[in-house]
């Protein structure tokens, strides 16, 4: 064997193991679940193992389903004003807390504990709170006079979804205002000494230095978080099942629908893949700017 | 000669391979013992289940593994020990998810190992059959009333409703700052839908036609208690578990819950409560809630195992074992005869005695459909109760969802 082959072979052999993983972890999953979107893969299939191939009617069904309209709309919704609400106030905090002042890193700290509640307690806990009869948030609003009829948070099909919003923006915070105050560390002081030696206001200084700096770390931002909301589901069951009257169903809940409760994998599986696709989308979209940044 | 480094590699090697093996080994069922799967995790059931599989045991000369997974995860876990082939000797399901499940072929038909529905209350055998076959057998099951607190009636001088007429004025007289008339759960899950049957059928509505007048006039009962205050638009919120919880708070007169509640209704300090039947859209029409509680089902597996695992079943399911665990956890025993001899101690319960024998499957008449059913069904309660749709459209639509879906 000649050294450069046996070079190549080392190489191949290092990349191996990882190849080895992604196939097994990653392709077999996901070509799977394509492949099951076009078969009548019920609960009999777990028993018989026979799953007969169905063309598209799979896709057909799923389309056809308004709920699956409502949930794909409701995905859209509840992930820009997840990410809006997150990153928007992920940031103000961020930069905020910039500025070291007494007690600071106690509170920073204090800020991460939504992240480490488990969600499904912390969604039993905002159900509790929200709820539109002996709820807290009704009781705090009604004692300081802001209403005087109670807020169906939950139980209105008009109110609901801007509730699961607000819930799963407050767990994303500590998520956003983390990745960004680390982002905001790394850009070097002498810019913003010698911005402050040109007279910059604080504005400027925000738009010239802060955010060109802070780009890059954005971007991972936004699309880690992309991920996460799109396929929120605990949050989201613990809350409202759904409900009111669809109102609150999403494409995971759809799948989680189709799959767990109706148990028609096929089906799921369908929705699984729209689900995938938005994912491959964005993570291209971050990649090609990604690689613009770079060169 | 081979480097000391290499041999402990191979010795690695070798033992973590050993290991995979053994475990596979394991996996093999022991001939001493059978598992017997159920999702009940919770006291008081899980304790009497225990017992009364311990003594069960005992009886059949096997040592009984008793393990519960939580309710949303019967179906997927037993689903995946389906297709490792590696199936609990009994599982416990809950009853609407029987005919699914027997549609997969992976349960062994009761008859053919010698146990049958006989001695039980024919309605509740129904609940264990899926196409003329019987799969599953209830030892006890459990249904809806209506709970009241007897000092809020009391107070306001209102008796317990019978009718669906009653029902609108006690609630609505009920209705005060402090409480409301009546909770129950319109909940967006099975636990709405299952609710909501018991003033579906005694109006005469029927499952498979949604949007029968019947139905809507059912509908039109939860939506204008909805609607006029009597009940919480929260109920739309709330499952049953909610509802008692609401109950017991105080902050509701009546509460349509059933008879596993009462452990926790009873050991509310200074709550002076009640049950009577479901009220009925006219009065002497029969009361007719949906059965709940689970069926014992037996998954195929070898020949000997499953006789064991039958012989198991048939102990769960005598007078005595039924009489134990039903005492215990708030049940109503499925044979009739273990149901007339515990009915005179337990006072507080008798209504739910009374009523099981009308109450009636959810599968029986849709089979494998339920799912699809109490899906448009749940939705459409919550467009109506919201004020969305009105009952006779939300229910047009349910009808024809289901319709398309199939």
């Amino acid at each position: 064997m000649t050294v450069r082959a046996r070079s190549r072979l080392a190489k191949w052999a290092f990349l191996l193991p990882a190849i080895v993983y992604l196939a097994a972890f990653f392709g077999y999953p996901l070509i799977n679940n394509v492949v099951m979107s076009f078969q009548h893969y019920t609960a009999a299939t777990f028993f018989t193992g026979e799953a007969p191939f169905v063309g598209w009617a799979n896709w057909r069904a799923v389309f056809a389903d308004p709920v699956f309209g409502r949930a794909a709309v409701n995905t859209v919704l509840f992930t820009v004003g997840s990410l809006v609400g997150q990153f928007g106030i992920g940031l103000l905090l961020a930069l905020y807390f910039r500025r070291n002042f007494p007690l600071s890193r106690l509170l920073r700290s204090l800020l991460l504990l939504p992240w480490l509640v488990p969600l499904v307690a912390a969604g039993m806990v905002w159900r509790q709170i929200l709820d539109q009869e002996g709820g807290v948030l009704n009781e705090f609003l009604h004692a300081t006079g802001l209403i005087s009829q109670n807020i169906p948070w939950l139980s209105s099909p008009q109110v609901a979804l801007l509730s699961v919003v607000l819930v799963n923006i407050w767990i994303g915070i500590p998520f956003n205002m983390v990745i960004l105050y680390g982002g905001l560390q790394e850009i070097p002081s002498d810019l913003y000494e010698a911005g402050a030696i040109d007279g910059a206001g604080r504005w400027r200084t925000f738009r010239s230095i802060t955010w060109p700096m802070l780009r890059p770390v954005v971007a991972v931002v936004l699309l880690l978080g992309f991920i996460a909301t799109v396929k929120v589901l605990d949050i989201i069951l613990v809350l409202t099942g759904g409900g009111p009257a669809n109102s609150t169903e999403s494409l995971s809940t759809q799948v989680f629908q189709n799959s767990f409760m109706n148990l028609d994998f096929g089906r799921g599986a369908v929705v699984g893949n729209v689900l995938m696709g938005a994912c491959l989308v964005f993570a291209v979209i971050y990649l090609r700017t990604n690689r613009k940044e770079v060169s | 000669m081979i480097p000391q480094a290499r041999i402990r590699r191979r010795t690695w090697l070798a033992a973590s391979l050993c290991g995979l093996l053994a475990s596979g080994c394991a996996a093999a069922p022991d001939p001493t013992e059978l598992t017997f799967m159920d999702y009940h995790g919770d006291e008081p059931m899980r304790s009497a289940m225990t017992a009364q599989l311990d003594d069960c045991g005992d009886q059949i000369g096997m040592k009984v593994r008793h393990y519960s997974v939580s309710g949303d995860q019967l179906v997927p876990k037993a689903l995946r020990m389906a297709s490792s082939r590696s199936m609990p000797d009994v599982l416990m399901l809950d009853n609407p998810d029987l005919p699914q499940f027997a549609d997969t072929q992976a349960l062994r038909s009761l008859n053919d190992l010698g146990i049958s529905a006989e001695g039980i209350a024919p309605n509740i055998a129904a609940t264990g059959r899926y196409r003329g076959e019987l799969y599953g057998i209830a030892p006890t099951v459990n249904t809806l009333a209506l709970y009241y607190n007897r000092d809020i009636l009391d107070q306001a001088g209102v008796r317990p409703p019978k009718t669906w007429d009653e029902l609108r004025a006690a609630a609505r007289e009920l209705t005060t700052a402090q409480h409301r008339g009546i909770g129950f759960s319109a909940y967006a899950s099975f636990e709405g839908a299952y609710q909501f049957l018991a003033f579906l059928w005694p109006n005469g509505g029927d499952e498979r036609e949604l949007d029968s007048p019947q139905a809507i006039g059912a509908l039109q009962l939860w939506t204008d208690l909805v609607r006029s205050g009597s009940a919480p638009q929260a109920v739309m919120n709330w499952e049953q578990g909610d509802v008692k919880n609401q109950f017991t708070a105080g902050r509701l007169a009546m509460m349509v819950n059933g008879s596993w509640q009462a452990a926790e209704v009873r050991e509310t300090p200074g709550l002076n409560w009640g049950v009577v039947p479901i009220p009925v859209p006219r009065p002497g029409a029969p009361p007719a809630t949906a059965l709940g509680g689970e069926v014992m089902t037996i998954p195929k597996s070898e020949p000997w195992r499953e006789r064991k695992a039958a012989e198991l079943a048939r102990c769960m399911n005598t007078k005595k074992a039924q009489i134990a665990v039903a005492h215990a956890a708030n049940r109503v025993p499925s044979r009739p005869d273990a149901a007339a001899e515990l009915r005179p101690e337990v006072p507080d319960l008798r209504v739910f005695y009374d009523t099981a024998p009308a109450a009636r499957s959810r599968t029986e008449r849709i089979g494998t459909g339920w799912p699809d059913i109490a899906r448009a069904l749940w939705t459409a309660i919550q467009s109506a109760i919201s004020g969305n749709a009105t009952p006779e459209e939300a229910l047009e639509r349910a009808q024809q969802h289901v319709d398309s879906g199939s």
